[in-house]
Order: structure tokens, then C-alpha cells, then sequence
């Protein structure tokens, strides 16, 4: 990596001839010219962020910097980062799409993504921060034997992160092929190449600000497209729910639960796994180790969860916007009525309804800046799995210096790259629905158990936790393989052999039961061993004696 | 971190009064939000139609819109609540230790 800013300079050049000469592609590839506005906007963007990316490569030279940012990001900085990690195109487009089409449902989904946040906090957190380094199967095995843990983290890990992946490489092609008339691979080639120039280059402290600017980006545009619509109503929600409720086909039933939720199990299973899922995913617990202290650690959760929250009110206020400023407005419209593009551009169609091509264009912009940011996140979370928990510490015993490690790490990155454009080319035409549904599945299964034990339960040992982990991850993957989603809708057979969708009522269960059950049988000299080094750990996870301090810069 | 020291902080009665603090005190907000959360979920899908029912006769807001906006700011206020606790009394405690270890 001698000259990053050469390389930057000659892919800035490549992404900007490949955006701006799609002319020629655009008539076969989607029947919309290309949008102006949003190309330049986004061009824009990535200049900005590959600036960033230059800027943080000189500020990249310890494994420290590269999987922490040196450890020195402000609780609010990492807040808005967090929240940026979580504020995805998914949870924007999908949440405002599912409120213009079911209206009160679209906010049950929003209350689930959010109740993990504090559960985090009240019991995680801080701990988390305290015991651990670079990633959250450091703290997993803290006081256990670092092989099998740290395979199986890394395992599960890399499960989250591929389904995330791969539903955001998916989202991204077919937006792109709607918004800026470019053919859907050369999207996801777009995506997968830039993704990977910010973290091999620039590590945490480039993913953190490319992050950082775009949660501020995307807050800024969803607050002023709230306003705009509250601001044709007086600022008067009566006003605003009464004429959604004229105007929907759905009438009074928007205001009220609908058919997203009909039985108990699916209803505690599906909140099971948003509410635990979030302590479970890695690119989120990865965040926790880029600040100062406990103290930063605790502040970050507050201002994330203020931040998400605001946002998914400003979602569900688009979503009823888009209701009575798209749905009757047939230039959004196709033949059949339904919204062009899918109910998922509900807020981009709105955007326009509100400020023309110009605000359609830098809400287009926003959309694609926050595939970016997530993916880039996602993908360094996948590649600190591979390099610091499989390669290290696993496959070396520890025994590597630093140099070498990061060197890993960023084959690692290139390697999830790739992986990451293949398979966003290979399910474009597949159903993906089920695929954060699994990763928030997994997440609460097998990460968040291991973990949550590893920190609060003095018996767990190393062949406990491998097994609940394990146990954990097979029965929700199972379950969600044999359930409507994957059975029916992608292997297209008649009827699903489990009837629920959601596998974490199951799930979890059978991680605790597992990790208990074989800890508590387990009388090893070596789960002795384990037992008797809960004690300082338990000390240090209380008062951060010990812990991991800021690097000194 | 050492055994011995690990063992002199453990024995300290600060060490002791802030793990009982902010264990009961993390583990109660855990445990509020994770009721009023599946209580929520479970009357959707039970009570759909009492959500259903307006605030007022005149207004178009049901009852689950309301609640639906006050979990969000609940979820807030309750994290609020959790770091001003920590930063004023679990912070002092653990400073206090840390300078007697």
C-alpha cells in the first residue's frame, strides 16, 4: 500500500467514466434516463469519502488502528456510527415501503430493531468494552480456550455477515438499476470495489467516518422530508392521518395491527430475535472496542438509540407521506396500479413528489451512500473474524506479529469482496427476503448466548459454549431452511415443513440448554481451570481494571 | 489482571456495593423493557382490535399508533435514565475503587 492516494485518485476516475458513460447501457438495462442530479451527488460523495479513506490510511498502522481506529473515537461519534451501521437502506426504504403499504405494521418492525439498543446497554455493553480488544469473540473467550471459541464465533459471525451482505449487494444493484439506469452487476461490482478500498486502505477509522457522514447525510434528508409533509398539513397529525386513511385502499385498517403478526409464537419468536439479535451481531459489538472507556461505550448506546429512534419516526411519517403524496399520483404509477419500482420506493417516489428531480437526486445519492457505509462495515467486521479469530489466534495460536496480521486482514477483505460481487450477482434473481430476518436469527442463537454467558455465568466452559453455540446456529439455519421462506419461496415446494418463520423461540432455548447442559457435565481439569478464572475477569468486566486503553497518539 | 489484586478488589466493600447497584439496577431496566416489549408484541396478536380503538372519538389516532410512538421514546428515556445513574453514583464508586486498588 505504498501510494493509496494513486490509487484512489485512478478508481475515482474509473467509478466516475463508468457512471457517466452508462448512457449507451441505460436503454437496455432499465427503461429510466439517468438521473443527473443523483449521479453527481453521489459522485460527489465518493470523492469525499475516498478522501476520508486517504486521510485515515496514514492513520493506519497498528492492528489497534486497523480493526479499533486507535481506539480513540468519542462516545458520540460512535453513537452516530452505530446508528449508521443500523440505519441501512433495508430498514429505510424497507420500513417506509412496509408503512405505505400496511400503515400501523410498518411501525411494529421499527419497535422491534429498536428494544435491542437498551438491552444492550443495561446488560452488555459496558462489560463488552471492558474485557475486550478487537472483536467480540475476544471477550467470548476471555477465560476459555481459544480455538474452538474463537471458531465458532468466527463461523457464526460470517454467517451474519455474508446474509447481511448479500441482502444489501442485492438492494443495492436493483436501486441503482431504478435510480441511475446503470445495469445491475456493474452496481454491485461499484459497491464491492469501493467497499473494499475503504477498509483494506483506511480499517475502523475510514469505515467509521464514511459512516458517520452518511448517518448525517440520511438524517438530514428523512428529517426535511418530514417536514415537508407535516408542513402541508399545519404541522397537524390529525390532519395527516385523516386523509391517509381517505385516501388508502386499506381505509381505517392502517391505523390498526394487521396480518404481520396473527399467531403468539411467530409474534414472540420474531421480537426474540430483533431484541437479542442486535447484541449478537459482530460489526455492531465491534464498535464497542473503538472507544476510550466503559464510559464512551455507555454514552455511544444512548446517542444510537436516539438517533435510531428519531429515524424510525421520521420513516413512519414518510411512509403515511407517501400514502397521500404517491399513491394517487399516476406518474409514480404503473399500468397495474401499483407503485413503480416496488413498495420499497415508496420514499424515493416522495422525494420527488416533494422536491423534484434535485432532492430525487440526493435522496438517490443518500440511498446508494448508505449501502456503501453498511457494507464496508459488515465486511470489516467478516474480515477481523477471518484474520484476528481464525487466522491469529486460531490457525498461528497468537504466535504472528502484527504486520502479518494486518496483511491478513486485508487479503481477508479482498477475499469477502469478491465472495460479496459473486453471490450479489448470483441471487439478483433470487427471493432474499429471509435473509436479515436470519442473520438477526443466528445473531440471537449463537453469538448472543456464547457471549452473554462467557460474561455473567461462572460455569460456562469451552465445551459448553462450543456446544450451545453450535446448537444455537444449526437449529435456527435449520429451521429457517425448512420453514415457508426458504422452503416454499425459494426451493418452490408445495408447503413448508415448519410452519413458523421465525426460529428464535426455538432457537435460543437450545443454545442456553446446550451450553448449560455440557458445561455443567463438563469435570475437565481444563473446564476446572476455566471455572477458577471467572474470578478476575468478573473484576475486570466490573471496573475495567485491566482493560484495553486508548492508544497513545 | 492479577490474582491477588483481583482478589483484594473483590474484597473491597465499595467492589461489592457497586456490583449490587448496577447489577439490580441494569438487570430491573432490562427486564422493563423486555415486558413491555413482549407485552406490547402479544396483545397485536391477541388484542388486535382494542389497538384498534381511537384515543379520542374525534381523532383518527388508534391506540397502538400512540403506543407504538411512546415504545420508541420509552426505549430512549429508559437508556437516558441508565447512563445518567452510571455517570453520577456507579462511576464515582468505581473511581473509588480504582484509587484504593
Amino acid at each position: 500500500m505504498k501510494n493509496p492516494l494513486l490509487i484512489l485518485a485512478g478508481l475515482a476516475a474509473l467509478i466516475t467514466g463508468v457512471l457517466f458513460s452508462t448512457g449507451a447501457f441505460a436503454a437496455d438495462a432499465a427503461p429510466k434516463s439517468i438521473n443527473m442530479p443523483a449521479v453527481t451527488l453521489f459522485v460527489v460523495f465518493v470523492a469525499l469519502t475516498l478522501f476520508i479513506t486517504y486521510w485515515a490510511a496514514q492513520r493506519t498502522r497498528t492492528a489497534k488502528d486497523f480493526y479499533a481506529a486507535g481506539g480513540n473515537i468519542t462516545g458520540f461519534q460512535n453513537g452516530l456510527a452505530l446508528a449508521g451501521d443500523y440505519m441501512s437502506a433495508a430498514s429505510f426504504l424497507g420500513i417506509a415501503g412496509l408503512v405505505y403499504a400496511n400503515g400501523f405494521d410498518g411501525l411494529i418492525y421499527s419497535i422491534g430493531f429498536l428494544v435491542g439498543w437498551p438491552i444492550m446497554l443495561f446488560l452488555l455493553a459496558e462489560k463488552l468494552r471492558n474485557l475486550g480488544k478487537y472483536t467480540f469473540a475476544d471477550v467470548a473467550s476471555y477465560r476459555l480456550s481459544q480455538i474452538p471459541i474463537r471458531t465458532v464465533a468466527a463461523v457464526s459471525s460470517l454467517i451474519v455477515v455474508l446474509m447481511y451482505l448479500i441482502a444489501q449487494m442485492v438492494g443495492a444493484g436493483k436501486l441503482i438499476e431504478v435510480l441511475f439506469g446503470l445495469p445491475y452487476s456493474y452496481a454491485v461490482v461499484i459497491v464491492g470495489v469501493l467497499m473494499v478500498v475503504y477498509v483494506t486502505l483506511g480499517g475502523m477509522l475510514a469505515t467509521t467516518w464514511v459512516q458517520i457522514i452518511k448517518a448525517v447525510l440520511l438524517l438530514s434528508g428523512a428529517t426535511f422530508m418530514a417536514l415537508a409533509v407535516m408542513y402541508s398539513f399545519g404541522f397537524d397529525f390529525n390532519a395527516m392521518f385523516n386523509k391517509a386513511i381517505e385516501i388508502s385502499p386499506k381505509h381505517e385498517a392502517i391505523m390498526a395491527p394487521g396480518s404481520l403478526i396473527h399467531d403468539p409464537i411467530s409474534a414472540i419468536s420474531l421480537g426474540m430475535a430483533l431484541m437479542f439479535g442486535v447484541a449478537g451481531l459482530p460489526h455492531i459489538l465491534m464498535r464497542f472496542f473503538t472507544v476510550t472507556n466503559a464510559k464512551e461505550a455507555r454514552r455511544s448506546v444512548f446517542v444510537a438509540t436516539g438517533f435510531i429512534g428519531y429515524f424510525y419516526i421520521l420513516t413512519f411519517i414518510i411512509g403515511f407521506g407517501a400514502i397521500i403524496m404517491v399513491s394517487t399520483n399516476p406518474a409514480y404509477l404503473s399500468a397495474a396500479h401499483k407503485l413503480i419500482g416496488g413498495d420499497n420506493m415508496a420514499a424515493i417516489h416522495l422525494s420527488h413528489a416533494i422536491g423534484g428531480n434535485i432532492f430525487l437526486g440526493f435522496i438517490s445519492a443518500v440511498a446508494f451512500a448508505t449501502i456503501l457505509a453498511v457494507v464496508s462495515g459488515l465486511t470489516l467486521a467478516g474480515a477481523s473474524a477471518v484474520s484476528h479469530d481464525l487466522y491469529a489466534s486460531a490457525f498461528r495460536h497468537g504466535r504472528v506479529d502484527e504486520k502479518t496480521e494486518m496483511r491478513a486482514s486485508r487479503y481477508a477483505t479482498i477475499a469477502l469482496g469478491i465472495l460479496a460481487i459473486i453471490l450479489g450477482i448470483a441471487f439478483e434473481k433470487q427471493n432474499i427476503a429471509f435473509m436479515v430476518g436470519l442473520a438477526f436469527a443466528v445473531a440471537a442463537s449463537a453469538n448472543f448466548p456464547i457471549l452473554f454467558l462467557a460474561i455473567y455465568w461462572k460455569n460456562l466452559t469451552t465445551r459448553g459454549a462450543v456446544a450451545g453455540g453450535l446448537g444455537g446456529l444449526l437449529t435456527a439455519v435449520t429451521l429457517v431452511v425448512l420453514s415457508k421462506t426458504v422452503w416454499v419461496d425459494v426451493f418452490h415446494f408445495a408447503t413448508p415443513i415448519v410452519p413458523y418463520k421465525d426460529p428464535a423461540i426455538f432457537s435460543m432455548p437450545v443454545a442456553f440448554i446446550l451450553a448449560w447442559f455440557f458445561s455443567m457435565t463438563d469435570k475437565s481439569p481444563r473446564a476446572a481451570e476455566e471455572r477458577a478464572r471467572f474470578h478476575a475477569q468478573y473484576v475486570r468486566s466490573e471496573t475495567g481494571i485491566g482493560a484495553e486503553g486508548a492508544a497513545k497518539h | 489482571m492479577k490474582s491477588d489484586l483481583a482478589e483484594r478488589i473483590a474484597s473491597n466493600p465499595d467492589f461489592q456495593n457497586l456490583v449490587r447497584q448496577r447489577t439490580g439496577y441494569g438487570w430491573m431496566m432490562a427486564m422493563i423493557m423486555i415486558i413491555i416489549y413482549f407485552a406490547f408484541i402479544l396483545s397485536i396478536a391477541y388484542f388486535p382490535s382494542i389497538l384498534a380503538i381511537k384515543i379520542a372519538a374525534d381523532s383518527p389516532i388508534s391506540w397502538g399508533i400512540l403506543i407504538g410512538f411512546l415504545m420508541l421514546v420509552f426505549a430512549f428515556v429508559l437508556t437516558g435514565l441508565y447512563v445518567h445513574k452510571a455517570n453520577t453514583q456507579f462511576d464515582a464508586l468505581t473511581t473509588k475503587i480504582k484509587e484504593s486498588a
